[in-house]
């Protein structure tokens, strides 16, 4: 059954196998194409979730609008990315972002799950509810997609375990600064004394 | 391109074709009753970037007047931003009357700012924070005033000019909702209704129906200072008595509440959308990686 899954899919459920098997291809690099098709993707994905989120439906207007402006997530990473990587990679860096973007899956599926539960479950039993799933969720994602970034740099790009850490380390301390800045930097550290208790 | 690809490709433009199609911009009716013109503000919605939030000032101007939102106010935490964005984008499209503010996020209190012109330190107490408002000529809303956000001396209470009794977090607790009620009833200031509109849900779900002089930023503030609102939920309505009979008799504001009723959202195109996105994401590009 696996086998019938998409390469994000599988990333998301096996990343190491998945790695390990996708970073042993030998493909063209694809060009421009290969680039940039799966950081679209993930845009055109969180505009689709959003504007259900917001309306219930999909619609141009909000599909385009948040896809622009929520681009900062994947560019940040490939362009963190780009600096982990320093050039010490024998592959094309098209081939290298296309298959660091295919373990985007555990935040795209938590995006989808928002936009369900607002879209698609009655207020008296969402509101509740949603607060848990935004953040035990989003705990979840990051805690998966560090294991998932693991694999990409120790299976995909075929470094040692001690390199692997680092370059995870890295790339999120490179990349979370300023995504979480972007996201919501005047009010984060009032929301993290809340959960602390104040 | 594999089959697979095509079809979930296919169903996902059909569903933008479909949502897009019935993305209607409906008319805003206009109220008076006995020479107040009665105007539908959110006074609670956060903007992006910087305030936790999905939807840009622009698209929030068009999500109001979907709402039938005559104004809304644009506050990020801790911050004046993006509310003059919106202005401007809502002044030359026609949209509604967007007022400036910041929601002052302490953890101990928040505290909506709303008609103020610069930023507010969220590090003092409730009452410097009110006084800091009224400095600047704005009014002091208490956002969400469950026990967890109640730090307010009798005397920064006394001086409010409104609090939320309102709240998506009503549809959730029966207990908060009691919560934020008693507290209105204690403070004895304008009862606002707000969605605390983060870029999901619905922007107005939750709103305050102003009885205003003028049609303007200005007289919002005004009748909030002077009481004059009424809040809807259900076949309860909070607020000024005299208000509400005459918003009883009138018969108009009830019907206008009776459509923010919550209700699922989701669309035939959201619908459709949805198994889209979910279907791209687990059959979407082959596993052998082909293009």
């Amino acid at each position: 059954m696996i086998e019938r899954l998409s390469a994000d899919a599988r990333v998301l459920l096996q990343p190491a196998t998945t790695y390990r098997a996708i970073g042993k291809q030998t493909v063209p690099s694809g060009g421009a194409w290969r680039a940039w098709r799966r950081p679209l993707f993930i845009v055109c994905f969180i505009g689709g979730c959003l504007s259900i989120a917001a309306t219930g439906a999909v619609t141009l207007r909000l599909t385009l609008s948040t896809a622009v402006v929520w681009s900062f997530i994947p560019l940040i990473d490939v362009a963190a990315l780009a600096v982990v990587l320093r050039g010490h990679e024998r592959r094309a860096f098209a081939t290298v972002v296309d298959l660091f973007c295919s373990g985007f899956g555990a935040y795209l599926l938590w995006t989808l799950g928002i936009a369900v539960i607002v879209s698609c479950v009655p207020m008296r039993y969402g509101v509740p509810i949603f607060g848990s799933y935004v953040y035990g969720g989003a705990g979840l994602a990051v805690f998966w997609s560090v294991y998932i970034d693991y694999c990409f740099f120790r299976d995909g790009l075929g470094r040692s375990p001690i390199d692997a850490r680092r370059g995870v380390l890295l790339h999120r301390a490179l990349t979370w600064a300023p995504i979480l800045l972007i996201f919501g930097a005047p009010g984060i550290h009032t929301e993290i004394l809340e959960v602390l208790g104040k | 391109m594999t089959r697979a690809g095509w079809v979930i490709g296919g169903a996902f433009v059909g569903a933008l074709a479909l949502g897009t199609w019935n993305d209607r911009v409906p008319d805003t009716p206009r109220v008076t009753i006995q020479g107040y013109e009665v105007l539908a503000v959110d006074f609670h919605v956060h903007p992006h970037p910087l305030a936790a939030s999905s939807l840009p000032p622009w698209d929030l101007v068009g999500e109001a007047r979907r709402a039938k939102l005559d104004a809304f106010a644009v506050v990020p935490h801790n911050l004046v931003a993006l509310g003059w964005t919106a202005r401007w984008f809502s002044e030359k499209t026609g949209g509604p009357i967007v007022l400036i503010g910041e929601e002052v996020a302490n953890p101990r209190f928040h505290m909506l700012a709303v008609g103020i012109q610069r930023t507010i330190s969220w590090q003092q107490d409730s009452s410097a924070v009110l006084a800091d408002i009224h400095a600047q000529g704005g009014i002091a809303i208490a956002a969400h005033p469950t026990l967890g956000f109640q730090e307010y001396s009798d005397d920064t209470v006394a001086r409010l000019d409104g609090s939320e009794v309102m709240h998506p977090l009503v549809y959730g607790s029966e207990e908060q909702a009691a919560e934020i009620r008693a507290f209105n009833t204690r403070a004895h200031v304008a009862v606002i209704g707000d969605s605390d509109f983060h870029g999901v849900g619905r922007i107005g779900q939750c709103r305050t129906y102003v009885f205003v002089k003028e049609r303007t930023a200005a007289g919002i503030l005004e009748a909030v200072r002077a009481h004059r609102t009424i809040v809807y939920d259900g076949a309860h309505v909070y607020g000024d008595q005299a208000l509400i009979i005459l918003a009883n008799q009138d018969g108009r504001l009830r019907r206008m509440a009776d459509e923010t009723t919550p209700r699922l959202s989701i669309t035939p195109s959201g619908a459709l959308g949805l198994l889209a996105l979910a279907a791209a994401l687990f059959f979407g590009v082959p596993a052998d990686n082909r293009i």
